[in-house]
């Protein structure tokens, strides 16, 4: 019975392995099961539609008025005066000075320069003057009497050949009285002479004063416009020498005596490498500031921040400069504008060089490169994506203009990238909806 | 045996108590000397012979490094002798090498040869260039900070910085630190940072002024002035030692021959250099708090315990000093020696169970007694081995305490018959003691040797694998074999002198119950050996046939076992790695693990977890592979999560690997192109990803798109999760190229533009800024003030900064760089890495649920495949654990092989016969259907540790079958056929050869189920056993039967009677 037993306790247990046996075969001969679903990438994607896009030139130039006079005496001498401001204090840099108006022919008087030599000659020429004025009124007088004399000796000789055809005197005395009116002719006619003579004088010395005035007024320097002095190197008392040698603009300003400049308008000049300074164009509306973030925000927000100036490229030079294969490309600021700008500030010019007014653009980040050619990840219907070769156009500053691969509607994967290949099935997160088409752009 | 005489040596060594006393004493002393000097670890801190060698070129691109700095070193390490594998990453700035050699060569030996080889390619770096010397840095296996502490506290980000440097330098002081690393500092440099629009305006290069700082910038001696009666030295001081000395260095003269000053076209600040990386901390669920993070790495072989304890008490020094700031508080956020303190804890208290239960069955199969002799020599065994560790150089680690378990069921055994020869013969055949004790090393003396002998040669092979597993796993078999020897001393020479104190004196008792129930039962085997399988000896002949089929059967079936390198075992410690795009930016990366971190702090398993935003955990990059890969960058994130203790959470660790990737998905899902990878230690010596397929071939971009084609059909193979290659993903680049008409109308050189453009990009370090006593003095770095970084550090944000990027020429000229050069955009690896010294990228994986083994060699048909279709010159090749399994895996086959053969050589020599010693192997593939059904039946997957099992399987299901042959061949030298004799055996070793196997295996069952890891190991061994003495005592009769003639009885000798 117990043989039995144990004969039945192993047969149970015989049994029981060989059936675990058997699931455990099936089990390891079972293909693995494909519990492993398709990855799923996360990506964030951008439904292209057209915007508009900017194509921007980047330059830097210094800023300068667009009206700036560098005033200096034309003669070394002694500085006496510099002229006040309407508080009455001594002219200095930063000091508003006005121009001529219809009522006045000069401007505000800045300096003046010793002109006691230039005075005295005035002086002396005018004395001259009134003398030789005087002499000249003396052979006037000269020639009325002369001129009276002729008269006498006229009707004496008159009467005198009348008595004479009478016969009533001699002809000695009708020679005599011949005799005496041709002297008191001869006498009017140098008495003339000498009226002619004292008048050129008069003339020669009130020219001689007139130029001995001109002088005195050329020790004085009169503001040329409404502006600023942004330079005074004047000092009353010292003595002034006129600057030799100058050749350019930053010589003159650190030489001149006295610089005024109209600081409502500015110009920039610029040197433009000649390739990016193809689509420069007059005309074309430029942005300029300072500041670079300002015209970071500017282009952010389509129209100029604080600190952000607009203008127009004024000339843009047919030749290139020879020493800087440069394009001299210049700008004028608008008026009537808060300024923000200052005379000789280096300052940064975006030049709207192409605008789009509407146009397929991607940000730059969607862009992935092999062998040196940009291509896309798109989207399709069934959330899988396409890798898909592109042409670009025009570049903003962070979204590129598409011309070729992409169109309107598609949705494009714009940050995952890195994780895809043809095919691959994507998630759309954190799908940024327009904030990214309002990044930039329309920088009219 | 004439010296086994009362009179003879035998006295003084048997039966006199001094020898043992003085035996037992030592091995006491030896044991508890140990106890308190070994070094305690986790898993053994081996010296392997591993480096990464760092070239440093500031400047150079990824493609310079990898042409003129990587390739030079590769070529002269390829040569090196011992070299196992070399691998490179050529960055931006730096190179990078991991060379690792024969984990058996010595480790100084393999530095003397890597050094010598460094510094033959350094002949070969381009001259003049600025690449710096190659550093070498010795490795260890896994190489992240034992003790991680947290600066932290409100105060600005100079003092955070000047404390932490000062924490760290007092830190590297301590012994046995190899180095600390700071992570989240941001470290303070003097910033010269260049107004653009004002260099330009002046027409001064920024060479210029870089040469004029390096020129100032400098102390010198100038020689001695040597008087009559005195000698002063001459000394040039230039250094700069105030920023208003830097700010006060004239760069240029103006027309009017004013100075220009370096403060008048530079902002000069000592200030901390740009945020890199950010780091913080949450415990037990609180908020995630900012602090600076110091890693201490401890030295190979350094005692980690001793480290830590020593870095707490330094830290605590610093914190009571008058000078520490107190805004600023230190925490200790992770700790090893907790980590080991558990794990250590959990084998200890594993081995004192196993212990236990040993010690109960002695007392079931012993007088209490001798039980209780029996149960005190295996404590003094087990410190005797511990003492001999330290002569041999091991620490005291979880390896030496397995081994230790394993030894337990065999040493006892060698206990077990002293004790019972002794009672045998003092009880039943009433002998003296001193008879008894020498009839007791007579008798059982050499088959106790043999038994003991055959499992140390079955292990002496398991010394002989190599690499750095089998240097890893060697530990075990010296520590078994050492076990056993001491036990076979303690046993005759220690036991039998002392028992007499305990023994003689014990009153005659009857039969133990146990007794009883053997005699009983083997009466019954033999009864059924005798009728039932010995009966014919066809039946004899079916009988053996089936076991040996069953055996096949059970191979065949285990050819269908799925196999892994190292089973998962639980680890606190998990690290997240989080990579987003690659032009992601550090705000970017911070919202990532912001999100991250409020849901890990959440989880109620989670103590606590450290955040790295810019960088990957430690914990992820700690392996030599990862270490030449980015392991700092903006676009990088990383936890290093620390779980609860295992007895406070739910799961073991590595099933919260699933938890944690799906709830860190769903809280970033929102977050586009996340790459999300989880790295757990678990009981793997080597960190590498398990799966990776190395994809080799001339050119990045094809690799990489074979790289897609290889991950998207590894993404099918279930199993596979956080696939990905090591090349990262690409960035996007703007090559330019010089128009040298243009460069020349300049007067430029090549070198000069890009020079200038480099130095307005970077912010390199020109020399160094000197600061008071020793510490380090801060760096000196020049770059540029762009507007749109708003005063902060950086590079230019706007393209309008790089289309405005000039250049000044010698004459002072302003010239744009678009004006001189042309540029395209392409997309170049972030990183060139190379394999053996060729391009290589490598797809890895993790493996979950199917082992990386499977899921390689399910792709190895497709990839085949594929292969047809890729470009000449373009390969891949099977890597990870397979080669590394395959590597050990052979190694361990051949070690099988050895040890069957050395085992056969000596029991050949033993019996002088040929045929007894095949019977007893034969019981090697009767214990392996045991093991092999085992796994089959209970699904354990084929692994490393479970050869391990099966190896010393071998030596101890050999015991077993010796004993057996030995007592059938003295039944036969007595008088009985040969079918008796061989039932006869069987049922007389029933007693012995059960009680073996039920030490054995109830000994190991504490660390079968303690953690997963040891799982394999241990039910190798159960499994083999449990089948291999049910076999044992029915199918060894019958082989012996059939094997052994009736007519060579006579001449058989018993081994017990020579």
């Amino acid at each position: 019975m117990t043989l039995n037993k144990g004969k039945l306790a192993v047969g149970v247990i015989a049994l029981s392995l060989a059936g675990l046996a058997a699931f455990r075969l099936n089990s390891y001969l079972q293909p693995p099961v494909m519990t492993s679903e398709e990855r799923v990438i996360k990506v964030s994607a951008l439904t292209v539609e057209p915007a508009p896009l900017t194509s921007w030139v980047f330059a830097e130039g210094t800023v300068e008025a667009q009206r700036k006079a560098f005033l200096d005496f034309e003669r070394a001498g002694k500085v006496v005066s510099v002229g006040t401001d309407h508080n009455n204090l001594s002219l200095r840099e930063g000091s508003r000075v006005s121009g001529p108006t219809s009522l006045e022919a000069r401007g505000q008087r800045l300096a003046s320069l010793d002109s006691r030599n230039t005075s005295a000659n005035v002086n002396s020429l005018s004395a001259r003057l009134q003398s030789a004025r005087l002499r000249r009124e003396e052979t006037q007088a000269n020639i009325d009497r002369a001129k009276n004399d002729r008269e006498l000796a006229r009707i004496a000789f008159e009467r005198t050949q009348k008595l004479n055809q009478q016969g009533l005197i001699s002809r000695d005395a009708l020679d005599r009285d011949r005799t005496a009116l041709l002297n008191a002719e001869a006498a009017v006619s140098a008495v003339q002479s000498a009226e002619a003579s004292a008048k050129a004088e008069v003339e020669s010395i009130s020219a001689e004063l007139e130029g001995a005035l001109v002088t005195l007024s050329k020790d004085s320097l009169f503001a040329p416009f409404d502006g600023v002095i942004t330079v005074m190197n004047l000092r009353e008392g010292n003595y002034y020498y006129p600057p030799m040698g100058i050749s350019s603009n930053s010589d003159r300003e650190n030489a001149s005596a006295v610089v005024v400049v109209d600081d409502s308008r500015y110009e920039i000049t610029l040197e433009i490498p000649e390739q990016s300074a193809r689509p420069v164009k007059e005309g074309q509306t430029v942005w300029v500031s300072v500041n670079s973030s300002a015209l970071y925000q500017s282009a952010g927000d389509g129209e100029p921040a604080d600190g952000v100036m607009t203008g127009r490229i004024w000339s843009v030079s047919p030749a290139i400069s020879l020493n800087s294969r440069t394009r001299k490309v210049k700008v004028r600021t608008d008026i009537n504008q808060p300024n923000t700008l200052q005379d000789g500030l280096y300052a940064q010019v975006w030049i709207a060089a192409v605008e789009k007014n509407s146009t397929l653009t991607l940000p730059v980040e969607a862009l992935s490169f092999r062998d040196r050619m940009p291509f896309i990840y798109v989207i399709g219907n069934d959330d899988r994506v396409e890798r898909r070769s592109i042409t670009t156009g025009l570049e903003g500053l962070s979204k590129i203009e598409i011309t070729k691969g992409l169109t309107r509607g598609e949705k494009v994967v714009i940050r995952g990238q890195h994780l895809l290949g043809n095919d691959t099935l994507v998630e759309v997160v954190n799908a940024p909806t327009t904030e990214l088409a309002v990044n930039e752009e329309s920088g009219q | 045996m004439s010296w086994l005489r009362p009179e003879g040596a035998a006295r003084r060594l048997f039966l006199d108590s001094l020898l043992a006393k003085l035996l037992l004493t030592l091995f006491i002393l030896m044991g508890l000397t140990a106890w308190n000097t070994l070094v305690r670890e986790n898993y053994p801190d081996l010296e392997i012979p591993m480096a990464l060698v760092i070239t440093e070129w500031p400047g150079a691109s990824p493609e310079q490094v990898e042409k003129e700095v990587t390739k030079y070193i590769e070529e002269e390490i390829n040569g090196l002798k011992g070299l196992i594998r070399y691998e490179s990453g050529s960055y931006n700035s730096y190179s990078m090498i991991s060379v690792e050699f024969d984990a058996d060569l010595p480790v100084s030996d393999a530095m003397q040869r890597l050094r010598a080889a460094v510094s033959k390619a350094e002949s070969e770096f381009p001259a003049n260039s600025g690449v710096k010397k190659p550093d070498i840095e010795e490795m260890t296996m896994s190489d992240t900070p034992v003790v991680n502490w947290v600066l932290h506290g409100d105060a600005s980000d100079l003092l955070l910085t000047d404390t932490a440097q000062w924490v760290q330098e007092e830190l590297e002081k301590i012994d046995g630190v190899k180095k600390v690393d700071i992570s989240g500092q941001r470290e303070k440099s003097l910033h010269v940072r260049l107004y653009p629009e004002k260099l330009r305006m002046l027409g001064l290069s920024p060479i210029t002024v870089k040469n004029l700082l390096l020129a100032a910038n400098r102390d010198m001696g100038w020689g001695e002035f040597e008087g009559d009666s005195n000698t002063f030295s001459l000394y040039q001081e230039g250094r700069f030692d105030s920023v208003d000395a830097v700010r006060q260095l004239p760069v240029m003269r103006t027309g009017d021959n004013a100075p220009v000053r370096l403060g008048d076209i530079a902002d000069i600040q000592l200030r901390p250099d740009r945020q890199e990386m950010i780091t913080g901390f949450s415990l037990n669920g609180a908020p995630e708090t900012p602090g600076v993070i110091l890693g201490v790495k401890k030295r190979p072989g350094a005692d980690t315990l001793g480290v830590i304890a020593e870095s707490e008490v330094v830290i605590g020094e610093l914190m009571a000093r008058g000078t520490w700031p107190v805004s600023l508080t230190v925490t200790k956020v992770s700790d090893d020696a907790e980590l080991i303190e558990t794990a250590f804890n959990d084998i200890a208290s594993s081995m004192f169970q196993a212990v236990l239960i040993v010690f109960a069955i002695l007392m079931l199969l012993l007088t209490w007694r001798a039980a209780l002799i029996a149960g005190l020599a295996i404590p003094v065994t087990l410190l005797a081995v511990l003492g001999l560790m330290i002569p041999l150089g091991y620490s005291f680690n979880s390896m030496v305490m397995i081994g230790m378990v394993l030894a337990l069921g065999l040493l006892v055994d060698v206990f077990i018959l002293v004790m019972e020869g002794m009672h045998e013969g003092l009880y039943v055949r009433k002998e003296s003691f001193t008879e008894a004790a020498l009839k007791t090393v007579k008798t059982f003396a050499m088959p106790a040797i043999a038994g003991q002998l055959t499992t140390i040669l079955a292990l002496v092979p398991m010394m002989m694998v190599g690499g750095v597993d089998g240097k890893f796993i060697r530990i075990l078999p010296i520590t078994i074999t050492l076990a056993l020897i001491i036990s076979l001393i303690i046993a005759f020479l220690i036991c039998i002198p002392l028992s007499r104190t305990l023994l003689v004196g014990e009153k005659p008792h009857g039969e133990l119950p146990v007794d009883k129930l053997a005699r009983i039962t083997g009466t019954r085997l033999k009864t059924f050996l005798l009728n039932g399988p010995l009966s014919s000896r066809g039946k004899t002949l079916g009988w053996a046939a089936g076991a040996f089929s069953l055996f096949l059967l059970t191979v065949m079936g285990s050819s269908l076992l799925p196999s892994m390198m190292y089973p998962e075992a639980d680890d606190r410690k998990i690290g997240v790695s989080i990579e987003l795009p690659p032009d992601a930016t550090l705000e970017q990366s911070r919202q990532v693990t912001h999100k991250a971190s409020e849901w890990l702090r959440a989880q109620p398993w989670i103590e606590k977890f450290v955040v790295y935003t810019g960088a990957r955990s430690p914990v992820t990059s700690g392996n030599l592979q990862e270490a030449i890969l980015p392991n700092e960058n903006a676009h990088l994130a990383g936890f290093t999560i620390l779980l609860y203790p295992k007895d406070q959470r739910e799961k073991l660790s590595f099933d919260y690997l699933p938890d944690i990737r799906q709830g860190l998905e769903s809280v970033l899902a929102d977050e586009p192109g996340l790459r999300i990878q989880l790295t757990h230690v678990g009981g793997n010596p080597d960190t590498a990803a398990p799966v990776a397929i190395a994809l080799v071939g001339p050119d990045y971009q094809i690799l990489r798109d074979i790289s897609t084609q290889v991950k998207a059909r590894m993404a099918q193979e279930p199993g596979a999760t956080d696939i990905r290659d090591n090349l990262g993903a690409a960035l996007p680049e703007a090559r330019f190229t010089f128009d040298r008409e243009m460069l020349n109308f300049f007067g430029l050189d090549e070198s000069d533009v890009s020079q200038q453009v480099r130095l307005a990009m970077g912010d390199d370090e020109y020399g160094r800024f000197k600061s008071a006593g020793t510490a380090d003095d801060p760096k000196l770095r020049l770059g540029y003030l762009w507007p749109s970084r708003e005063g902060e550090l950086g590079n230019p944000r706007h393209v309008a900064e790089v289309s405005l990027m000039q250049v000044i020429s010698p004459k002072g000229d302003v010239v744009p760089l678009e004006t001189l050069s042309e540029y395209d955009v392409d997309s170049v690896p972030r990183v060139y890495i190379h394999k053996d010294g060729r391009r290589a990228i490598t797809v890895q994986a993790r493996a979950e649920g199917q082992t990386a083994s499977e899921i390689m060699l399910g792709m190895q048909a497709d990839l085949e495949q594929m292969k047809q279709d890729w470009p000449a010159g373009y390969s891949y090749e099977l890597g990870g654990e397979l080669t590394k399994a395959g590597d050990s895996y052979s190694d361990m086959g051949m070690a099988f092989i050895a040890a069957v053969l050395l085992i056969l050589i000596l029991l050949a020599l033993l019996y002088n016969s040929i045929r007894q010693p095949i019977i007893i192997l034969l019981i090697i593939p009767l214990g392996l259907t045991g093991t092999l059904g085992g796994f089959f039946l209970t699904n354990i997957p084929l692994s490393f540790s479970g050869l391990i099992g099966i190896v010393a399987l071998v030596g101890i299901a050999v015991n077993n079958a010796i004993v057996l042959i030995d007592t059938a061949n003295r039944h036969v030298v007595s008088g009985l056929s040969v079918v008796e004799a061989a039932a006869q055996a069987s049922s007389d070793r029933l007693r012995p050869i059960v009680s073996t196997t039920m030490t054995t295996v109830l000994g190991l069952m504490p660390l079968a189920f303690s953690d997963p890891q040891w799982y394999p190991l241990c039910m190798a061994i159960v499994y083999g056993l449990v089948v291999s003495t049910a076999i044992a005592l029915v199918i060894i009769p019958c082989l012996y039967a059939l094997l052994v003639p009736e007519r060579l009885e006579a001449q058989t000798e018993s081994l017990a009677t020579n």
